[in-house]
């Protein structure tokens, strides 16, 4: 297909149209209006999903309504078919096409970042460190051995509703683990009557309860019975438990592995510790004013001291850790909580907002050099005619 | 380049780009826990997830507390029963004692009213901790006092409720704990005290300040 065929393609045509630009410009204006207000009552991450990552939602449960994200898809074909059929490659069109192009970049930086970014965070006790950052929404059911030091070699399944059912293989001598039951959110409890008879808990809890999803899903505590397999003939039924601090000891063959429920972990390919937390507040209050993590990064051999603050993020390979909250247990010890953002294409808005700046710059100059050439030419033709530009003027 | 190349190399960056999403289910690490040197215990085996996670005692829906018929001492202090607890009479200093379960899951809770000096609070708390085996330096002594809940009973009186199991966060669920509240009255002081083990204590949390705000001075 050659590309004077592909601009007279009546495709591209209809979806270059310019009503299209404007009416995705209105939704986008409605939408973020509306996700911003309904933050207040669903939450940041509810809203989020709804309004912003989905493709359609329904309105007031009934009426369907574009998501963002079908929004964004749409502008970008239209930008995309806008420059194919409209824009003249020429060196004097050169700033509108690299701000267009520039415009395409948010687009693809947009799309990387929506795909491929990684949340979680990071909480730390002065004095400790970890090479894991625990996801937000997400559960993994976590199976190690004990080792000596604080290394552990963890194998993980991501864990959800769709799990229930599966046999998850663990190890190669056959000890593999089945999901009976698995609540998103649960609520655990002491009472003597035991859900299921023979299953095991260190925490003592007996029974569990599925409960309604809270608003924000963050808050979340899932649960459920697993069953501990170990070749054909043992058997052990586990009860797990988000909220658990320790892990399910299961002895097989004289073989300890510990079992537990718990928030998907992230690694980093390095050490992170927090050697100082400092926080201060407003006057006579209890109003945090500023708070800074003072962390140390290992890796390797490599070690570097590095403060952390509201607004001076630690970026460090892809990894970005943000000062994000902090706690003081009732020994006054302090703990700092980082958010932790790996995101490969972080660079993509910084190379998308550059080239627009070009673009404008190009684009600005140019009609300004245009327009004194423009001038000139009148200036000139002027004389030749045998008039002054004063006497033009007169 | 030509157009159709431009168009599958769109394609392939976009079908590069949408394989990040993250599907994989196995996954294997290695997992570095340094625990904190001021952590009281920290198994390198254990991660803290929900500290401030609660556990109810039974499925039942909350547990309405009982009201007693009135039961006085000499010093015309009533309560209500939470359900569930079995009410003694009380002997020695002990207005009255509740208690639940057998053995391990035996929970204790008794009423105490001294008249005159009780002890400042800090003494008491230090009292407190010994039983339980705890010791506290100064300064997270005095944090852990001043992170003390504070409650008002229905009756308008104001105290403070100590809860030990902060303090074993790290530690086993089935060591010794204990719960107290602390009101100061003009004619002396009122002391709540339920102990158990901290899974026992936990549980019982939710009656014991049930108990704690019932209680009235006639």
């Amino acid at each position: 297909m050659k590309y004077s065929s592909l601009r007279q393609n009546k495709i591209f045509l209809v979806l270059s149209s310019l009503k299209i630009t404007v009416g995705c410009l209105l939704l986008l204006f409605i939408l973020t209006f509306w996700g911003t207000i309904a933050q207040v009552e669903n939450g940041l991450f509810v809203a989020q999903q709804r309004y912003f990552h989905s493709f359609f939602f329904l309105a007031s449960g009934r009426f369907p309504f574009p998501g963002a994200q079908l929004v964004l898809w749409v502008l970008f074909v239209n930008l995309l078919s806008a420059a194919i059929t409209r824009y003249r490659f020429e060196w004097n069109n050169l700033g509108i096409l690299l701000i267009h192009f520039g415009l395409l970049t948010y687009f693809i930086s947009a799309f990387v970042t929506f795909h491929c970014v990684q949340e979680s965070q990071l909480t730390l006790m002065e004095g400790a460190g970890s090479n894991v950052s625990t996801a937000y929404h997400d559960w993994e059911l976590a199976v190690w051995q004990k080792t000596e030091g604080n290394k552990n070699g963890v194998i993980a399944y991501d864990i959800s509703r769709e799990s229930v059912g599966k046999i998850f293989l663990l190890t190669g001598d056959g000890f593999n683990i089945k999901v009976e039951e698995y609540y998103p959110n649960a609520v655990a409890y002491l009472s003597d009557v035991k859900q299921r008879p023979n299953t095991i808990n260190d925490s003592g809890i007996t029974t569990l309860k599925s409960t309604p999803g809270k608003r924000d899903p963050e808050k979340n505590i899932p649960g459920g019975i697993f069953e501990a397999q170990f070749g054909q003939s043992q058997v052990r039924k586990l009860l797990l438990y988000g909220g658990e601090d320790y892990p399910a000891k299961v002895v097989i063959q004289d073989r300890e592995y510990f079992v537990q429920l718990r928030k998907k972990r992230f690694v980093m390919p390095f050490l992170l510790t927090l050697k100082d937390f400092k926080m201060e507040v407003h006057p006579n209050t209890q109003v945090a004013k500023s708070y800074e993590s003072l962390v140390q990064v290992k890796n390797g051999d490599m070690e570097r001291d590095v403060l952390i603050s509201m607004n001076h993020p630690l970026r460090y390979k892809n990894f970005t850790f943000y000062q994000a909250s902090y706690a003081i247990d009732a020994l006054g010890r302090e703990m700092s909580t980082l958010a932790v953002v790996k995101n490969f294409g972080r660079v993509l808005p910084y190379v998308a907002s550059l080239i627009t700046f070009l673009g404008l710059v190009t684009h600005f100059l140019g009609m300004g050099f245009s327009k004194k050439m423009g001038s000139t030419v009148r200036c000139s033709e002027l004389r030749r005619s045998g008039k002054s530009v004063k006497q033009g003027s007169k | 380049m030509k157009v159709r190349y431009q168009i599958c190399l769109g394609f392939f960056l976009v079908a590069t780009l949408s394989s990040c999403e993250n599907n994989e289910q196995k996954r294997f690490y290695t997992e570095i826990v340094v625990p904190s040197p001021l952590a009281e215990r920290q198994d390198s085996t254990a991660v803290l997830e929900h500290p401030e996670i609660f556990l109810p005692s039974t499925a039942n829906d909350e547990p309405s507390p009982k009201q007693s018929s009135d039961l006085k001492s000499g010093d015309n202090l009533t309560w209500a029963t939470p359900s569930g607890w079995k009410e003694e009479l009380g002997h020695g200093m002990r207005l009255v004692t509740f208690v639940e379960g057998e053995g391990k899951e035996k929970v204790e809770v008794s009423i105490v009213k001294l008249a005159g000096a009780a002890g400042d609070l800090q003494a008491n708390v230090v009292r407190w901790l010994g039983q339980i085996k705890l010791e506290l330096k100064d300064e997270e002594l005095a944090s852990f006092i001043s992170r003390a809940k504070g409650i008002n009973t229905d009756s308008g009186m104001a105290g403070k409720i100590f809860d030990f199991t902060l303090l074993q966060k790290w530690s086993a669920a089935d060591l010794d704990s204990m719960m107290t509240a602390m009101f100061e009255q003009p004619d002396g002081v009122i002391f709540v005290k339920m102990t158990g083990s901290k899974k026992i204590v936990l549980s019982e949390q939710k009656k014991f300040e049930q108990l704690c705000h019932s209680l009235k001075i006639h």
